[in-house]
């Protein structure tokens, strides 16, 4: 007699889909419905403070582009910082991770220390870096005196300096990331490879280029990625330690979502500017990508 | 005859359990509240469900020690106990959109602009008519015959009150360091206006006893340079310098108005060095650090401090630090807070339990005490009400640890003095600070001259005062 219901056969297929089930639901709940509702945000008025929510289409958009007196400034500021930071991140990753794959006594206790800025959450930065770049008692104003370079305490932290020093931080923050990723790649590299080449007579910077970064380039170009990401949306380490001074310096525009959105309540407009930012990062990525490419790095 | 050693155990044991039984059932009474001198009883014992007070995270213990008083004081059940709810993030964001969502609150936090926001939305409710009963305490009439004048302007709302004061401070006022300013021969010899003031820089900084005199509060936080130029505009000049007095609060400060003698006055001291570079871009705690170092002689500050900078934990001034009285102009303006009553259905019994909470949370005991201010002003230095300034335990414990005992008064004096910026109730006015906490840094970095930025902030309030009366 033929069954009523005929069995399905639990494939491979459906059974991988079976457990990716829960993911797939956390993700969408975790990424895509917030990602949405930002999205839907962006296309409103809302503004907790006047308490107004009405659909006004792509106006934020425009507004930010062509009304807001601060866009450009911001967008100059966050375009500097992001270049600066990210290549900076990359380059110190390259060099830490060249210097621990090389073997030194206490090349194990190095590589833990390098490790540490890691740890640090991006807040704990900022308050760290206030003092030591503070004037009256901060270790940076104090070297100046200590070295006579100055009579009296200086400013370490000024309109012209203040974006440097956060692209700095931000990169000794991020460094122990880059550098291990890197350090897991150098660590497959054959060892014959270099031998070949030391007896063919190529200096360091040789070996380096023709065997080391033909290695790296994925994984540089990946950490570049990251990186640009990262500084792109930064806004803890700006807000903790210059507060987008000093006057509007540092004024990025993640800080200026930041400001329209949680000092003047003005979710819909924060939402838009949020949005262009992820239009900068994949910009700045396609970019990345398509510049590495060419140079064949 | 000794005892056997088993009745001895026998005897222990009894001793040892009935100790047992005795710290069980002290501690269950201790848990539910039963006290050995019950506070008089209201005519019923309790709301028909907990009471629920909306706190963000300053100190949640003392408030949860203060709502327990009341709870006993007032015989609430044990299954009725007050509950404490701790909210995170921004407490206005936060109770907020609680509100807006009909949580069952009762007693909520509200600063000047969410009193205006909240009270149209119908969320809080008046409490001028809150009368005196067998639950309630007292008339609230009665509160506000010793109300501070500002607490009473902030929070009144179309001729309504909407609160009693949790907290109020005069942010804006001049903190002195007596060590350096005796040095200077100096002490005693105080400014009365804000001109004066930066006259008697002039002055401190020819004496060349520390690099900068002043300290003032430009620093980089909403309630830092936008709030330090607004109070040195409305203390000099009334609110009327800065906007105009009724809903939209247009502007009325300009180039050529006392906005930009102000501004002179900064751009002064900036360029004569009598301030430090730093102080832009410093946090609110880096700012109390640098005042704690003991190296200015003034500081815009507000009275509030005068706590941390006497604290020889905090501070290398402390019982150095005092405070200039207000005597020619105002100092300073209104920071504060209100309890304020949630309105929500509820019994008439349940409401006068609500409204007696607010009365002992916003003014007085059952028993007529100061009780929740007086241990606000012990342990925060946070005032409430002129009369604590009186008490002898406030005025022995403070005059210990100020640098005068005539410091207290001047606190108080200032208080009844200090202004609210009437423009504070109108939703423009953050969206104006962001603008303005970004533009006025700008005439010391040279980006922008002091009429350039009197203007985009003229033209930006200007603005978003037409946008609200438009949306309104």
């Amino acid at each position: 007699m033929a069954q009523p219901f005929p069995k399905r056969k639990l494939t491979d297929e459906r059974f991988a889909i079976i457990l990716l089930l829960p993911l797939i639901i956390a993700l969408f709940a975790l990424n895509l419905y917030p990602m949405a509702y930002s999205f839907w945000l962006s296309l409103t008025n809302t503004d907790v403070s006047r308490g107004i929510s009405k659909f006004i289409g792509f106006i934020n958009y425009y507004n930010l582009v062509f009304k807001d007196p601060y866009f450009w400034h911001s967008l100059r500021v966050s375009l500097q910082f992001t270049l600066e930071a990210s290549l900076l991140a990359v380059a110190l990753s390259l060099t830490f991770a060249l210097i621990l794959n090389e073997s030194f006594k206490g090349r194990r206790i190095i590589r833990t220390i390098a490790i540490l800025p890691w740890a640090f959450s991006t807040y704990a930065v900022a308050s760290l870096a206030r003092y030591l770049f503070a004037r009256s008692y901060g270790l940076f104003s104090s070297l100046y005196v200590y070295l006579g370079l100055s009579d009296t305490p200086v400013e370490v932290v000024t309109s012209e300096s203040a974006i440097h020093i956060l692209a700095l931080l931000f990169a000794w923050n991020y460094v122990p990331l880059g550098a291990f990723f890197l350090l897991a790649q150098l660590q497959i590299i054959p060892l014959d490879l270099y031998n070949q080449a030391r007896i063919d007579g190529a200096s360091a910077i040789r070996r380096l280029k023709v065997v080391t970064l033909p290695f790296l380039r994925r994984p540089i170009a990946i950490i570049l990625l990251l990186f640009t990401v990262f500084s792109v949306v930064e806004t803890t380490l700006i807000i903790g330690f210059t507060g987008g001074g000093p006057g509007k310096a540092t004024q990025t525009l993640t800080y200026w979502a930041y400001a329209k959105t949680f000092m003047d309540y003005e979710y819909g407009y924060g939402a838009a500017i949020s949005w262009f930012l992820i239009l900068i990062a994949m910009a700045l990525g396609v970019l990345y990508y398509y510049v590495l490419n060419k140079l064949k790095l | 005859m000794s005892s056997p050693p088993s009745q001895s155990r026998r005897n222990f044991l009894k001793f040892l359990g009935a100790f047992a039984g005795g710290v069980a059932v002290g501690a269950i009474a201790s848990y539910f509240g039963i006290s050995p001198t019950p506070a008089p009883a209201p005519a019923v014992t309790g709301p028909s469900a907990s009471l629920v007070f909306a706190i963000g995270g300053f100190r949640p213990d003392v408030v949860k020690e203060n709502v327990a008083e009341f709870d006993r004081q007032w015989l609430i059940p044990s299954d009725k106990r007050t509950r404490v709810e701790q909210l995170s993030g921004d407490l206005t964001v936060a109770t907020q959109s609680r509100l807006a969502a009909g949580y069952p609150l009762d007693i909520v936090y509200a600063y000047p602009y969410a009193t205006v926001t909240w009270s149209k939305a119908g969320w809080i409710t008046p409490i001028d008519d809150i009368k005196a009963t067998d639950i309630v305490p007292y008339n609230i009439s009665d509160a506000v015959k010793e109300m501070y004048p500002a607490v009473k302007e902030a929070y009144t709302v179309e001729n309504k009150l909407y609160g009693l004061p949790y907290y109020i401070s005069a942010y804006g006022c001049i903190l002195t360091n007596e060590e350096l300013l005796d040095k200077a021969g100096m002490s005693g010899d105080y400014p009365y206006t804000w001109k004066d003031m930066y006259d008697y820089v002039e002055r401190l900084a020819a004496k060349k006893i520390t690099e900068h005199p002043l300290l003032p509060s430009w620093y980089n936080e909403p309630f830092g340079i936008p709030w330090a130029f607004v109070l040195e505009v409305i203390n000099q000049g009334g609110n009327e310098a800065m906007w105009e007095d009724k809903w939209p609060y247009h502007p009325t400060f300009d180039v050529g108005t006392l906005a930009e003698e102000v501004l002179k006055d900064w751009k002064r001291a900036w360029d004569n060095n009598w301030v430090p570079r730093g102080v832009l871009t410093m946090k609110q705690t880096d700012y109390l650090g640098e005042f704690a170092t003991g190296k200015y002689f003034y500081n815009v500050n507000a009275e509030y401090y005068l706590g941390y900078f006497n604290d020889p934990s905090r501070s290398r001034i402390a019982k150095k630090a005092s405070i200039v009285p207000a005597k020619q102009q105002p100092w300073g303006l209104l920071d504060s807070c209100i309890y304020a009553l949630v309105k929500r259905n509820r019994s008439e019994t349940d409401l006068e339990y609500a409204q007696a909470l607010l009365e002992f949370l916003g003014y007085r005991d059952r028993y007529g005490n100061y009780y929740v201010g007086k241990r606000w002003m012990l342990f925060e230095f946070l005032k409430t009400w002129p009369a604590i300034f009186q008490d002898p335990e406030v005025r022995l414990v403070w005059s210990v640890r100020l640098y005068r005992e005539d410091d207290l008064d001047a606190v108080n004096g200032i208080l009844e003095k200090v202004m609210f910026p009437t423009a504070w109730k109108a939703a423009w006015y953050t969206k104006w600070n962001t603008i303005a906490q970004t533009e006025l840094p700008l005439i010391f970095t040279g980006e922008k001259t002091i009429k350039e930025v009197i203007t985009t902030l003229r033209n930006e309030a200007e603005r978003l005062a037409e946008e609200e009366e438009k949306a309104a």
